[in-house]
């Protein structure tokens, strides 16, 4: 970059004597420069030829045309074969083709399995997001007797979750009533979304009206506009590849739920590590920042629905629900607060209590962890807790409501 | 709006493309790309155009009471208006960009004596481009100061230069000379060539960025995420790989707004040209962001004085002017660092130079310089002067060979290295290819296309675009 190395032409005094720009003869692209070698005094400036971009022959005007209009067929026809397989293979079940079996194995899939495996029914299920995958049923039917199963999945939002789950359990033991520690979230109500994850799993995406299989030209068009994201990804297509090559042996090596989720539905216990917490701790920040900042802006309808039909549907089973709301870190609280979050936290109290005498339930708020004396070193991140603090949970919640409610099966026995 | 997003590359520029050819020539269609230009900045944030507006028209001002004072000289009054122009622009830039630093700085200053309290901390978001923009009006009104331009034909010309949609997120930088003077002359008529021409150069920038800087993107951040636990080798494929990451990414965008820019008829200044065949320090900054660098030697190095002094003179012309340019990209002291060491390895070329001490062979002169940008990227990259300091130390092999088994350079990452390194060596830059309207070309090139925006399935900014 020293001008003494740069052997552009020069002017003696940088200024009118060369052509300047928009003058016939000022140097552009291949333009010959005015070569004036004399020595440039300091503070002055080269007059400087810019080459132009190397072009198509201007003159070749119809061969251009035909280029360009063959590179977009071409760009369309490589993604319209990238469509058309992803589609037909449907990796993640996005589509809901159903003609392969899908690559990955979700937490629903895996809870669906162990709910079908379990020997005798559930006398207390844990339902949530992934904040109650951790409230271990060892230990609640240590302190409860209670044979307990956690329904728990992934995914903020999710009372159609829990009201899927709870279909499940009873199509798969009718005869059976149990009660439910619903571990609720300020942000269960954020704008209602059947995941796609439950959407996926046939055994509970029909509760949620979420079913894919046997639809129509115009849904399948609608489900490839949603997911057109995964539909349109390279990705998605190596995984399309592997599955048609590989068929079951893809999906054996996606399920890492299989191994992370316990017979009785409990995620297995993981040590809390600094490293983990670095890593994981910012990306909560992030995503829930993003979350009240862009999407969470009051408590959604369909959301409460669900929420309001499965306490019937509770209720109907004569079960008394225990409803916590779940701890957040206090430190990620003061981050989310003024973003808008104390205001949800606010509406979902009011909402819940509102229902006192609609619904037969149990209401405790969780929400700052220092009412059961939490360990502030045992949050992975900004919302999930070890085992450390959920057993601690548990303990206060037994002592504050008394114990989970005896249940009363409707006389009909439905 | 990026340009490496659907909404851009499918909707808004054939939009502003066809609309651009179809409005009438002159001002109907200048008044259209500045509406164009406005709408696209407004898209990241609106509340931030009428500072764009404010900062580059104080430098048409300017530039038009310089141009009535020409016959002035250099008389104090024209210093003056000039001084005034070149300080409001940084007066912004540094509110905007770099006031949280200099008052983190001062902080840790009155904490070092144990004096005062904390000052308040505003952290402003930063208006995208600012960087470029400014740098752009500066050049403006200092070339009509000089003499070296006229000033814009009118004020309508002005703006549709300096808020021109392809350069304003991420540079080049462009200059009223060059870019401004083609706007203002009789705009050419539209040619299929042009379409063509454009599109060689978005695919390839598009393919860079998508299908390898961002290939690449995830092993090199996270190497340098557990910048501690890196041994011998994962600290070289941290460095190496972001070395890479960096070049594909940035020349990437630059290729791209070459193109976009001449699917609307104009030319942009090439801004990289294959940094890593460069044989010394010098060298590689007459290759790598060519037009910052460029600006920097033209603005800040030459009015310094240049080289026509003394070998100490130029060694601090040289360290103000890199420490400047390191500061340039960021209100971090990774980056004072980074420059200040680019400052340095400048300073060696020239005294070696001066004393014939630099090598003769042409390989080991490229491979040295490769290495000092290797090792400059590296403050470049990271988070703070510890995290640096690790990945260094990594390198050097004071942590070992093979560092936590986790952090092993994954398979991909040394493909990519391997293949990188091959093809920043050995092929030619996309300005040395000579696009021809062939079907094998389009072939290619639409394979290319199809396979880049089928890797956009997530937002990723260019690098260039924090800056």
């Amino acid at each position: 970059m020293t001008p003494s190395d740069d052997p552009t032409p020069t002017t003696p005094d940088g200024s009118t004597e060369l052509p300047l720009p928009g003058d016939p003869s000022y140097p552009t692209g291949s333009a010959e420069a005015p070569a004036i070698e004399a020595p440039l005094p300091a503070g002055k400036l080269k007059q400087r030829v810019i080459p132009d971009p190397p072009e198509m022959d201007q003159a070749a005007g119809r061969r251009a045309f035909w280029f360009v209009l063959a590179l977009v067929l071409i760009t369309a026809v490589v993604m319209a074969a990238v469509l058309a397989l992803n589609v037909v293979a449907d990796p993640y079940g996005s589509v809901g083709t159903h003609l392969f079996p899908t690559v990955t194995t979700s937490d629903r899939t895996v809870k669906a399995d162990r709910i079908e495996a379990l020997k005798q029914p559930p006398q207390l299920v844990v339902l949530g997001s992934s904040r109650s995958m951790r409230y271990e049923p060892s230990y609640l039917e240590k302190k409860t007797g209670l044979k307990t199963f956690n329904a728990g999945v992934n995914g903020i939002g999710g009372t159609a979750d829990a009201w899927a789950m709870t279909q499940f359990i009873h199509q798969v033991w009718p005869e059976s009533h149990p009660n439910y520690l619903w571990m609720v979230d300020v942000e269960s109500f954020v704008p209602f979304e059947v995941q796609a994850r439950t959407a996926n799993e046939p055994r509970l995406a029909k509760f949620v009206g979420a079913a894919t299989a046997g639809q129509g030209p115009l849904e399948l068009a609608k489900a490839i506009w949603q997911n057109r994201t995964t539909m349109f990804s390279l990705s998605t297509a190596k995984d399309s590849l592997r599955l048609l090559i590989y068929r079951d042996k893809a999906k054996n090596s996606q399920s890492k739920y299989q191994k992370q989720i316990l017979a009785d539905g409990v995620l297995k216990q993981r040590l809390w590590s600094k490293k983990e917490w670095s890593r994981r701790y910012p990306n909560s920040v992030q995503r829930y920042s993003d979350l009240y900042k862009n999407v969470y802006h009051k408590l959604d309808p369909a959301s409460q629905t669900y929420f309001e039909k499965t306490l019937k549907f509770m209720n109907d089973q004569g079960a008394t629900p225990l409803l916590v709301l779940t701890p957040i870190n206090p430190k990620l609280a003061k981050i989310l607060n003024p973003l808008g979050r104390l205001v949800r936290h606010q509406q979902v109290v009011s909402y819940i209590e509102s229902l006192q005498g609609k619904y037969q339930f149990k209401f405790i708020d969780l929400t700052d962890p220092s009412v059961f004396g939490f360990d502030p070193k045992q949050f992975y991140d900004g919302m999930h807790m070890t085992t450390i603090n959920t057993e601690k949970a548990i303990d206060y919640i037994l002592k504050q409501t008394g114990g989970v409610p005896p249940v009363t099966p409707p006389a009909s026995g439905q | 709006m990026l340009l490496n997003s659907y909404t851009f590359l499918l909707v808004f520029l054939p939009v502003v493309v066809v609309l651009y050819w179809v409005i009438p020539r002159g001002y109907p269609r200048l008044l259209f790309l500045i509406a164009a230009n406005l709408f696209f900045y407004g898209l990241w944030d609106w509340r931030y155009v009428p500072l764009l507006l404010a900062t580059t028209l104080v430098d048409w001002l300017a530039g038009h009471y310089l141009a009535r004072s020409e016959d002035e000289g250099t008389s104090r009054r024209r210093k003056l208006l000039l001084a005034a122009a070149i300080v409001v622009n940084l007066a912004f830039l540094g509110y905007f960009k770099y006031r949280g630093f200099f008052v983190d700085s001062l902080d840790g200053v009155f904490k070092l004596f144990g004096a005062g309290k904390p000052m308040p901390a505003i952290r402003l978001l930063l208006p995208i481009g600012i960087s470029f923009y400014t740098f752009a009006g500066i050049s403006y009104a200092v070339d009509v100061y000089r003499g070296m331009i006229k000033p814009a034909k009118s004020v309508i010309h002005y703006l549709a230069w300096v808020t021109l949609f392809p350069y304003i997120l991420a540079g080049p930088i462009i200059r009223y000379g060059h870019v401004g003077a083609q706007l203002e002359r009789s705009q050419q008529r539209f040619r299929w060539a042009l379409i063509g021409t454009g599109l060689f150069f978005v695919v390839m920038g598009l393919a860079k960025k998508m299908l390898v800087a961002d290939m690449m993107a995830p092993y090199v951040n996270n190497l340098f995420s557990h910048h501690a636990h890196l041994g011998l080798l994962s600290g070289w494929g941290a460095a190496l790989g972001y070395t890479l990451q960096l070049y594909f990414d940035f020349s990437g965008y630059s290729d791209m707004a070459v193109g976009v820019a001449i699917m609307i008829g104009l030319r942009f200044p090439q801004n990289f040209d294959s940094p890593y065949k460069a044989v010394n320090p010098s060298d590689f900054w007459r290759r790598w962001h060519m037009t910052l660098s460029g600006w920097l030697r033209d603005y800040l190095f030459i009015p310094l004085g240049g080289s026509r002094g003394t070998t100490l003179f130029t060694v601090r012309n040289l360290l103000i002017t890199f420490l400047l340019g390191g500061l340039w990209h960021g209100p971090a002291w990774t980056f004072v660092f980074w420059g200040l060491l680019w400052g340095v390895y400048q300073s060696v070329h020239v005294v070696a130079k001066k004393y014939g001490l630099t090598p003769k062979w042409v390989w080991l002169n490229r491979i040295l310089t490769f290495i000092a940008a290797t090792v400059a990227w590296v403050f470049f990259r990271a988070t703070s002067m510890r995290a640096a300091a690790d990945v260094l130390a990594a390198m050097a092999g004071l942590k070992g060979v093979a560092g936590e088994g986790i952090l092993r350079v994954a398979p991909v990452l040394a493909a990519f290295i391997v293949g990188g390194l091959l093809w920043v060596n050995l092929l030619p830059n996309t300005w040395e290819i000579q696009p021809r309207p062939k079907l094998r070309y389009a072939l290619l090139l639409g394979i290319l296309l199809a396979a880049a925006l089928l890797a956009m399935s997530k937002p990723s900014p260019f690098l260039y675009v924090q800056f």
